[in-house]
């Protein structure tokens, strides 16, 4: 069943359950404890690899990171023996406090009780959490998985955790401090590291060696990964929330004659800093932005096609979350 | 689907024109193709060409492998789908009628037969008003039932001055349509190569109660200008019409073309102004708003035009003293958001430009394409979308005035030229103003490069990735439909070059999109591709 939703009492059950479901829909657990889970899979067109990691005495923010392959027991994630794409907070040894892993990429999953929902696509594995503080819920969103490509350029491998910033009055949706999923507008001082990571090889302008790009939509040069020599990483461009198909589509919420919307899909840039040229790299697979004006927001099931596509908030739908901002996402049986 | 490439004569072009895209519409096409005979010394490129006398469009061919350089061909496409029907090959008098303008030539049709097209033909008349001669013009019809053969009725269908005369009838000859097994096709480098093929209708009548095709119409100082109405096929749900007139203007030069138009309904007893809901409304040649094609006046013009059941679009190409223009026209359904059903109509008319006084080869501002849809602020048209709800055709485009994309003023254009305002302030604010765009705003007036500009996908295929041009409403969060077979593409290749303006197709996916410049235009976001068959 490539598909899985019940409630979890803690991050660690997230996990454990996650693992058993991943191992399920073939998946390599390569590694798995009372604080980390590595996962790898060779995809159709890459290999996808990355890992979980949280501070099991304090569990609140849990560390998302991409990897290359998996490196072997006994080394942390996030070090170059994994060829690491450069997010997500590491340290060589010992455990990082949960305020370390939350100054990265990470996904806030702090509640006791938590409703998840599993989704396994072929090379994709995605995967949503609605937490339960106290009379509000709230919505997350990471993954792992594998664009479908436009070309047979080399990589497509992404991971992606979960930004969100609440300004209570709106315009949360839009901020450039959040992210979600591989989203082109994530910007600012400092944001850079909680950006989702795509495995690219060969682009312009690109070293040799490079094998990253950070999605995230700054004009400044992006920072290094972390391969045993660290390499400059690109800039990938476009998104859940940016680029010419998002701002075209993504924000209508019915159709006046049929009462249909639409959902939009993903779309993934690279941008060569230097020479400002665009190349079309791809879409992320079975999951679109959606305007979820006319749902409940608590999770609705819709089906067209003979597929059920299941719409999320992308954080929580009002005027003090992500307002009508969605995600939808193909369910396989 | 069919696809077809060639040539207007040099002699009226316009009105050629218009009867290749009458003949393609009415026609039956080649729709696939198997290599019967391999031939011998053909190398790829090479173009077929297939010619019968029941074809008022030659069939065309492209060899896409062969075994050795050069050699038997192992690998054929359809280039041009060509247009083959029955048809009147001859007639001859058989009564002369009386009371028809004297000494005159008057243009007639067969009243009878099951056809898509009527046979048109001129009749002589003597000074007594009796026709003594009669001529096949054009193709001779598309016929699936034969005509009577023996004594046909007839009826005028021009000029506009030909208003009296009756009991014409002729004795008709007819010529059957081509079989469709080992053709031998000529052209190339080599001998020999014969191919199987299918025909299938391409599903447009202008006959009967289903549209006409008259030389009627009275403009400018000329009583003979074409006039046509046609009606597509479309199964379950409401078919477009669609019509067409040419045109002459002088002012000092003069300009030639066609004007297109959409209607709900069409009454072949009434003149295009007067069909049911037109658009524009007039439907008379004007320099105030309407969508139309200019064309040099008399010159061999190179055209490029596909047709499904639903739609048909094209291109030609203006080779001009000023400036070369490649202008453009949509006319027909979308392919409608969501669902197959084409109740009610989404109908689209567009041209290039929005006046007959804009020369074919002027370029500029004042003409546009079925992608860039840019229009003149001052004139309506001439990008029309017939409203499903309402029925009302409305205006859409994507600039206007000196900049584009402008989302200011404008509520319903095509992506990706339409860059529609973001929600700002309310709970659809959901996707970011600000972030890049195909075209960054640029600023038409002065063809600017864009600030980022799309190149070919990184890997081995290195293709142009093609985005569908969709009609999408601002004010309303619909997203109407998408022109059929149309998408925009950026022209810059791999290598920095640009593709070429002319004869540039590309392939993705194993279709074929030929690529068009808009207008004028020469910067890499000004192409647009119109899918072969």
């Amino acid at each position: 069943m490539a598909f899985e939703t019940a409630t979890a009492t803690s991050i660690g059950d997230v996990f454990t359950r996650l693992r058993v479901f991943a191992v399920a829909n073939g998946w390599t657990a390569d590694e798995f404890s009372a604080d980390r889970l590595f996962l790898s899979r060779v995809g159709t067109d890459d290999t996808i690899a990355g890992a979980y990691w949280w501070d099991s005495g304090a569990p609140d923010s849990v560390g998302i990171y991409h990897h290359l392959a998996y490196g072997g027991p006994a080394v942390n994630p996030g070090q170059s023996a994994h060829v690491d794409s450069g997010n997500g907070f590491t340290q060589a040894s010992g455990t990082p406090s949960d305020a370390q892993f939350a100054s990265s990429r990470n996904v806030n999953l702090n509640e006791l009780s938590m409703r998840y929902y599993f989704i396994a696509n072929g090379d994709n594995l995605y995967v949503s959490v609605e937490r339960f503080p106290t009379g509000v819920n709230q919505w997350t969103h990471f993954g792992l998985g594998s664009l479908e490509k436009s070309d047979d350029w080399t990589g497509g491998a992404f991971a992606y955790g979960w930004k969100f910033t609440s300004t209570g009055t709106g315009q949360s949706a839009i901020l450039p401090e959040n992210s979600q999923v591989l989203d082109g507008v994530l910007s600012g001082a400092g944001m850079e590291f909680f950006a989702a990571t795509l495995h690219v090889e060969g682009l312009e302008e690109q070293p040799v060696n490079g094998k990253f790009g950070v999605v995230w939509g700054s004009n400044a040069a992006p920072g290094s990964d972390r391969q045993a020599t660290p390499e400059v990483r690109e800039q990938i461009v476009g998104g859940f929330r940016g680029g010419p198909v998002a701002k075209a589509f993504a924000q209508y919420a019915s159709d006046s004659e049929k009462g249909l919307l639409p959902l939009t899909p993903i779309h993934i840039f690279h941008r060569s800093t230097t020479s400002n040229h665009l190349y079309h790299l791809g879409t992320m697979k079975d999951v679109r932005a959606v305007n979820i004006k006319n749902f409940s927001g608590a999770g609705d099931t819709i089906t067209f096609g003979g597929d059920d596509w299941l719409l999320l908030p992308s954080y929580r739908k009002n005027n003090s979350g992500s307002r009508n901002q969605g995600l939808a996402y193909r369910l396989v049986p | 689907m069919t696809f077809q490439s060639g040539a207007t004569s040099a002699t009226r072009s316009h009105h050629d024109m218009m009867a290749k895209i009458t003949q393609q519409k009415t026609s039956q096409h080649f729709e696939s193709v198997v290599i019967a005979a391999a031939g011998a010394g053909y190398n790829v490129g090479n173009i077929l060409t297939y010619t019968h006398a029941s074809g008022a469009l030659d069939a065309k061919f492209e060899v896409m492998a062969v075994s050795a350089t050069p050699g038997p061909i192992t690998d054929i496409r359809i280039e041009s789908g060509g247009a083959f029907s029955d048809r009147v090959a001859s007639l001859v008098v058989n009564a002369g009628g009386t009371g028809y303008p004297a000494s005159s030539t008057v243009f007639f049709r067969l009243t009878d037969g099951t056809r898509t097209q009527d046979c048109k033909f001129t009749g002589t008349t003597n000074g007594s008003g009796v026709v003594t001669a009669v001529a096949v013009i054009e193709s001779g019809g598309a016929y699936t039932v034969d005509p009577t053969l023996v004594g046909a009725a007839t009826a005028i269908i021009g000029p506009s001055t030909a208003t009296t005369g009756s009991g014409l009838t002729v004795d008709v000859t007819m010529q059957t349509i081509t079989g469709t097994a080992s053709l031998a096709l000529t052209g190339g480098d080599g001998a020999g190569a014969q191919v199987n093929v299918s025909l299938v209708a391409t599903g447009w009548t202008s006959s009967g109660n289903d549209g006409y095709d008259r030389h009627d119409f009275s403009f400018n100082g000329l009583d003979d200008e074409k006039e046509v109405v046609m009606t597509g096929t479309v199964i379950g749900g409401d078919v477009p019409v669609v019509g067409y007139r040419t045109w002459t203007h002088t002012s000092g030069v003069t300009n030639t073309g066609i004007m297109v138009t959409g209607m709900d309904t069409v009454n072949p007893s009434l003149s295009l102004d007067l069909q049911a809901n037109v658009i524009p409304s007039s439907a008379t040649p004007a320099t105030t708003g309407g969508a139309y094609v200019s064309m040099l006046e008399d010159t061999a013009t190179p055209f490029w035009m596909q047709a499904t059941p639903r739609s048909s679009k094209g291109a030609v190409f203006n080779d001009g003293v000023a400036t070369d223009t490649t202008l453009s026209w949509y006319q027909g359904l979308g392919n409608p958001f969501g669902t197959a059903i084409e109740t009610p109509l989404p109908q689209m008319c567009m041209g290039s430009q929005s006046s007959i006084a804009v020369l074919a080869d002027q370029g500029g501002l004042d003409q546009s394409g079925i992608c860039e849809q840019f229009r003149i602020s001052t004139r309506t048209g001439p990008f029309y979308y017939r409203e499903p709800l309402t029925g009302s055709w409305q205006q859409c485009f994507t600039g206007s005035g000196t900049a584009f994309p402008v989302n200011a003023n404008t509520t319903r254009g095509c992506f990706p030229f339409f860059d529609p305002p973001v929600a700002v302030g309310n709970d659809d604010e959901i996707v970011a103003n600000g972030n890049f765009t195909f075209f960054n705003s640029v600023g038409r007036n002065t063809g600017a490069a864009a600030t980022l500009e799309l190149r070919p996908t990184p890997g081995t295929n290195q293709r142009f990735k093609e985005w569908p041009v969709t009609l999408i409403r601002d004010t309303e969060e619909d997203v109407h439909c998408e022109l059929e077979s149309v998408f925009w593409i950026s022209g810059r290749k791999f290598d920095g070059t640009l593709i070429d303006a002319l004869d540039s197709f590309i392939t993705v996916s194993g279709r074929v999109l030929r690529a068009f410049r808009q207008s004028n235009r020469t910067e890499a976001y000004s192409f647009f591709c119109i899918e072969e068959a």
